[in-house]
């Protein structure tokens, strides 16, 4: 019987085009990248219609978990975190060497018991995520107004940055008890105006 | 100079082996693929978007409310499980009359946003129409939300977009009452039997 001849056919492929399409989408990804800042919670926003878009420097955000936890955030232009840190200092006349310093402003949102921030401004990043994952949040107790503790934070954060608008980025399923007595805490210092972090939906 | 010397001479033979100029992509593709993949989960696309609300500056000793047409209030009780419940007119009212607190949800077809449609038509087929619309052609409806503590942050949002979406210029954030409250819990006792 004759063999029947199965014509060898090459097994290496062209990759130029491939690497070429590769290479573009690589480059538009590289372009647009914009890292992930690090926050200590995750937070899901909730949708709505509207489309303002947020400003990037010159923003206090107000960071509340699903269970309610707050956590607040400043950007550092023109070195605000730096002013923040010490109007806190010099308010709760509390003890941060130089290092510890430089951790917080380099660092993102705080959201603890100020008796606990230079322990946690000096605590390795492993360390100071253990803290985060444990904390309670920033205490605000609307009853006490000496235990609301985010008034403090606020009002040295508007200090150090006069310019600064006020963000609330909640978790659509943060208990609304806490929302109020944020933004009763909010209205008490005169901030009438503030944004709500939103996710872009359509109406219908 | 920098020349590089082509056919280098072997011997003097004067032959050139030649090189086939194709180059194998495949690990470079890969590579490429790698970083894309890094970048696109590292990456976010949308920019987040902002609700604007301006809360009345706080007065303590903050003397009566502005008098509120009977016809032109709403209240938007944001109870807990997504429920909305939702009256016209005056508080007193709705807390005697047992049918005055309507619930419904936040449905894209039937829920709040309907209701809110269909007052704005009620207004606008009013035979009096003229007292219901100011002069810029905005509805004089003033819509109140209060919530209670137990509800979330998400419906909150949602009933402000609802403002949003039906162009309704007039709607405040307001701390709920008690006889409110216990309207809600009427109301919610009411809706579970259902």
């Amino acid at each position: 019987m004759p063999k029947i001849k199965v014509k060898k056919g090459s097994v290496s492929l062209d990759m130029t085009a491939m690497c070429d399409v590769a290479f573009l989408l690589l480059t538009f990804f590289v372009l647009t990248a914009k890292a992930k800042p690090m926050e200590p919670v995750e937070v899901t926003t909730p949708s709505s219609i509207v489309d303002l878009p947020v400003p990037d420097v010159d923003v206090i955000t107000l960071l509340i978990d699903d269970k309610g936890r707050t956590f607040i955030n400043m950007d550092n232009n023109n070195n605000s975190r730096v002013y923040w840190l010490d109007n806190m200092i010099s308010q709760f006349s509390l003890k941060i060497d130089d290092e510890a310093k430089k951790n917080f402003v380099n660092g993102g949102p705080v959201g603890l018991p100020v008796t606990l921030l230079p322990q946690f401004c000096a605590a390795k990043p492993e360390e100071r995520k253990e803290m985060e994952k444990n904390t309670l949040g920033i205490p605000l107790d609307s009853a006490n107004t000496d235990a609301n503790q985010l008034k403090d934070w606020m009002i040295n954060a508007r200090r150090a940055n006069q310019n600064a608008k006020v963000v609330i980025k909640a978790d659509s399923r943060a208990p609304y008890a806490t929302i109020k007595r944020v933004m009763k805490t909010l209205q008490d210092q005169g901030v009438d105006r503030f944004s709500l972090l939103t996710s872009q939906a359509s109406a219908d | 100079m920098a020349e590089i010397q082509e056919n280098p001479q072997d011997g003097g033979k004067g032959k050139a082996k030649k090189q086939s100029t194709k180059v194998d992509l495949t690990a470079m593709v890969d590579l490429a693929f790698l970083l894309i993949t890094f970048f696109m989960f590292t990456t976010t696309l949308s920019k987040p978007k902002a609700m604007q609300i301006a809360l009345p500056a706080d007065t303590p000793d903050n003397t009566e409310a502005p008098e509120l047409s009977k016809k032109h209030a709403m209240t938007v009780l944001l109870a807990p499980k997504n429920v909305v419940l939702y009256y016209f007119g005056k508080p007193e009212e709705a807390a005697a009359d047992p049918n005055a607190v309507m619930a419904t949800t936040f449905d894209k077809k039937k829920g709040l946003r309907k209701v809110l449609v269909d007052k704005l038509k009620e207004l606008d087929t009013d035979p009096d129409r003229a007292n219901n619309f100011d002069k810029d052609g905005k509805s004089k409806l003033m819509v109140l939300i209060k919530a209670v503590d137990s509800s979330v942050y998400g419906n909150m949002v949602s009933a402000l977009d609802e403002m949003h979406i039906n162009k309704i210029a007039r709607y405040a954030i307001i701390d709920i009452s008690d006889p409110e409250k216990q309207l809600v819990a009427r109301s919610m006792a009411n809706v579970k039997e259902k």
